[in-house]
């Protein structure tokens, strides 16, 4: 039994701890995993809280012939989307008005150069090619863990990062990132 | 027009996928195919333009806020959610089941615990203490309950005594705790050995209780007084952890004995 399976079991157990410390080791990747999608440091904040509370309240749902990682990042990239939806933002988010005035200093150092310009090329790119390189680039998931992640057969999964790449080399050549 | 099989193995290699035998063909299908070649360094930059993106911290205080929204009560299993699925049509009611179960046993087992401690009815504590080991121990056996260990805690805004009793198997942890703030309470012990029994304390909601098998916890604590009772199986003699908790903040942490009773 894995560790994460073992914390899943004493939650359900009612030991209050044991999802302290799977909310522990894996908040700031269930926070950058919505920060990349929706590239709002509070709404991405919110959305982290949303899915610890919907991966307790239905921790008994979870099977663990799948990794627990996996399952908790289909719910983020679920709320994600939901998100998305609700706010009729999938075209219109605007990276240009997010501004550094007033906020703190890990969020300061988010909006970089180099990563804004980079995080904007991403934001460029459709939700679909999105989520594939958010997970497989960022949270370094492999082709099969996507697949379960986002639902999809593993051989559009492989079809999808290779367009997504070819995208996103096409739209930083065209911003001069890349030569 | 670059051969698909190429593309496969171009992304296969910068996801490090690529078997050995794989990895040599796309080699030599990139010194001799300029196209091949070009696409490959370009995705190859892209991919590492990807790895200049930091990852990024969330608040500090995000634990916090998460913690701070999980329901107190423990997720359900499959089995009970089933059971109490079939009762109620819906969760509001649910929980409404939920808290009258945990209202009642409270209740019941308050009602027990005052009723042996209470000196009016047995004539002392001492005696009372030995009624509550009845159903535990054999009849006749006389108790002769020991101080363990006994301790205050003096904080900023929080004053508290604690005793710890033990009779055979029997461990009583007496509380008397005065906070201006809600604080947590926490009995932390081996599983294996020790196991809660039963509390009485004053203006304690029962629905602030969390059991586990290693640990009691007692939310919303703030002028409470009563006695918590736990049973030593093997006589081990195993020391508990006793924590005191704001916001999931420790503010007091301290081993205490819980002795071994001949």
């Amino acid at each position: 039994m894995d560790d994460d399976v073992k914390l899943v079991k004493a939650s359900l157990d009612g030991d209050r701890s044991g999802f302290e410390t799977i909310v522990d080791k894996y908040k700031k990747t269930v926070f950058n995993i919505a920060i990349r999608v929706i590239n709002d440091y509070d709404d991405a904040e919110d959305i982290t809280q949303i899915v610890f509370i919907k991966a307790y309240e239905n921790l008994e749902t979870f099977d663990s012939k799948h990794k627990f990682f996996s399952w908790l990042y289909r719910i983020a990239i679920n709320e994600s989307l939901n998100f998305l939806n609700q706010k009729k933002r999938f075209e219109e988010i605007d990276t240009e008005n997010l501004s550094t005035e007033e906020k703190n200093p890990e969020e300061n150092y988010y909006h970089s150069e180099v990563s804004r310009n980079i995080e904007k090329a991403l934001m460029d790119l459709n939700i679909d090619y999105r989520l594939v390189v958010i997970l497989r680039h960022f949270q370094g998931l492999s082709y099969d863990e996507i697949g379960y992640v986002l639902d999809v057969p593993e051989k559009t999964i492989k079809s999808r990062l290779f367009t997504a790449r070819s995208l996103l080399k096409d739209i930083l050549s065209k911003k001069g990132m890349i030569e | 027009m670059i051969d698909q099989k190429y593309i496969d193995l171009i992304n296969q290699e910068l996801d490090g996928t690529n078997t050995q035998k794989e990895s040599i063909l796309l080699r030599e299908c990139l010194s001799n195919d300029t196209i091949v070649q070009k696409l490959f360094n370009d995705l190859k930059k892209s991919f590492s333009v990807l790895e200049k993106i930091p990852q990024v911290d969330p608040s500090q205080n995000l634990k916090k806020l998460i913690m701070n929204s999980i329901p107190v009560s423990k997720p359900q299993s499959n089995e009970r959610r089933g059971f109490l699925q079939a009762l109620r049509p819906n969760r509001q009611f649910g929980m409404k089941l939920r808290y009258a179960y945990v209202f009642s046993l409270g209740v019941i087992a308050g009602a027990v615990v005052l009723i042996l401690l209470n000196p009016n009815i047995s004539g002392n504590v001492m005696s009372l203490e030995s009624e509550i080991l009845g159903s535990v121990i054999p009849h006749g056996k006389p108790l002769d309950f020991q101080i363990s260990d006994n301790f205050d805690v003096s904080l900023e805004q929080l004053q508290g005594t604690i005793q710890i009793k033990r009779s055979g198997a029997i461990i009583l942890a007496k509380l008397n705790i005065e906070s201006q703030f809600p604080v947590e309470v926490i009995f932390e012990f081996d599983g294996n050995y020790i196991n809660f029994n039963g509390y009485n304390l004053s203006d304690m909601e029962e629905t602030n209780l969390n059991i586990s098998r290693d640990f009691v916890r007692l939310h919303g604590i703030k002028h409470n007084k009563g006695v918590m009772i736990f049973k030593d199986q093997g006589n081990s003699g195993q020391p508990m952890k006793f924590k005191i908790l704001s916001s999931e903040e420790t503010l007091y942490e301290r081993e205490v004995s819980t002795g071994v009773s001949g």
